[in-house]
């Protein structure tokens, strides 16, 4: 009987993931994620009880947290914050444009995708927002900001450009810089020097 | 969405007799949605709860249900956009405004339960309108709404840009509400402007409009 593990479970994921980039999220079951894994169904039950919807919801998830290992890594070094979003955001709308299984499940079932999504978004705005907060406290963010308040609005604001671009022109330095200094951190305290130019109207 | 709302042209009697009939439609309509969810609500249904014939329902909406769809979205829609207008245009002062604008949207979310409904027992349904390129399409006419409502408040570029990011900040929580802010609450929205959308504004304001700066496509 294979064992409940990290390792059996991260291979199950693997599989799924697999089976759904072959085969689209409709047809993927929970036999044919056993058969791509090299175990018994009843491996992948007691894994995943939930059956069939659980596992897709973990592949999802599971793919997310690899994206967001990618893009941590993306800007790891980044001299200060506003770099460090401006290359965050450069990097995870190219990724998400060219992630081949994420356009096609959303061009062919995003019925199927979003609510998979839903189930995650929580814990994957903590991880974003946990991120972020490290790097949101290392300047003064203003008397009256919370900073894990300050860091959930900003990881929702990212999450959000991230997978809904806008009109915002990401290759733009102009605009991204607009974007970021402007928008994401305005209100943060988090940016130094005022605009250049500025004068009162 | 475009409402696919027919009305018959004709004389003035006819018309906004057709126009009644098309609104108790719709309205028994969001009643089965409340009920049973949309893909459980049939044309039958809707006719036995406006208590008309089937053949009215067809008559009024050739389209199907695809159609009465697209009539309760615009026509939730159109409240929506008449609240949030009625709330800025009353309140007097860019604080005030914002705070009776995103009140007004966290109020209609709570008392249109139509949306918030679908949004939960058929996340299939409303999904695709709310995330990746469907939230884009949805945020524009919003992002429009609220350039047309703040004007010069939000700075002197990238207005639809900033509109578009305060819609953003809005939809986000209606969607996934935090323990930080009731979007129904005064007081709670209060604080969450002051806090995250005045400062931001206010820098935006003292910027001067840089001859080059471009506005997004």
């Amino acid at each position: 009987m294979t064992a409940v593990t990290d390792d059996v479970r991260t291979q199950l994921l693997a599989a799924a993931y697999q089976c759904v980039a072959d085969r689209g999220l409709g047809r993927t079951t929970v036999a044919d994620v056993a058969r791509a894994a090299g175990v018994a169904r009843a491996t992948v039950y007691r894994h995943f009880p939930g059956g069939r919807e659980e596992l897709l919801a973990a592949t999802v998830a599971w793919e997310e947290v690899r994206f967001l290992v990618a893009l941590r890594d993306a800007v790891a070094g980044s001299a200060d914050l506003v770099t460090l979003l401006m290359r965050g955001l450069r990097f995870a709308r190219a990724a998400v444009d060219g992630h081949e299984v994420l356009q096609k499940v959303l061009a062919t079932e995003p019925d199927r995708l979003l609510p998979l999504f839903s189930v995650s978004d929580h814990q994957v705005r903590s991880l974003v927002a946990g991120f972020l907060l490290g790097h949101l406290t290392e300047r003064p963010l203003g008397d009256a900001v919370d900073p894990l308040w300050a860091a959930d609005e900003l990881a929702r604001l990212v999450m959000s450009y991230i997978t809904s671009p806008g009109q915002w022109r990401y290759d733009d330095d102009a605009e991204l810089e607009f974007l970021v200094r402007e928008l994401l951190l305005g209100s943060l305290g988090v940016v130094g020097a005022p605009a250049s130019g500025a004068a009162r109207r | 969405m475009m409402s696919r709302v027919s009305v018959t042209v004709g004389d003035g009697r006819n018309a906004s007799a057709v126009r009644a009939v098309d609104h108790a439609l719709v309205e028994a309509f969001a009643v089965c949605v409340r009920r049973f969810g949309v893909q459980r609500t049939s044309l039958d249904d809707v006719a036995r709860v406006a208590g008309v014939s089937r053949a009215t329902v067809y008559r009024a909406f050739p389209g199907g249900k695809d159609a009465l769809v697209d009539a309760l979205v615009a026509h939730e829609r159109g409240q929506l956009v008449a609240d949030v207008t009625e709330a800025v245009t009353a309140a007097a002062g860019l604080e005030d405004r914002l705070v009776a604008g995103i009140v007004a949207v966290g109020r209609w979310f709570v008392e249109h339960d139509v949306v918030g409904t679908t949004i939960e027992h058929e996340p299939e349904l409303m999904l695709p309108y709310l995330a990746f390129g469907g939230l884009d399409r949805v945020l524009a006419p919003a992002a429009e709404l609220v350039a047309d409502l703040l004007g010069d408040d939000l700075g002197p570029t990238h207005r639809l840009g900033v509109a578009d990011w305060l819609c953003r900040l809005v939809l986000s929580h209606l969607l996934a509400p935090s323990a930080f802010v009731d979007l129904a609450d005064p007081e709670s929205v209060r604080r969450f402007v002051r806090i995250f959308i005045l400062p931001a504004l206010e820098r935006l304001s003292a910027r001067s409009a840089h001859p080059l700066a471009k506005e997004p496509a």
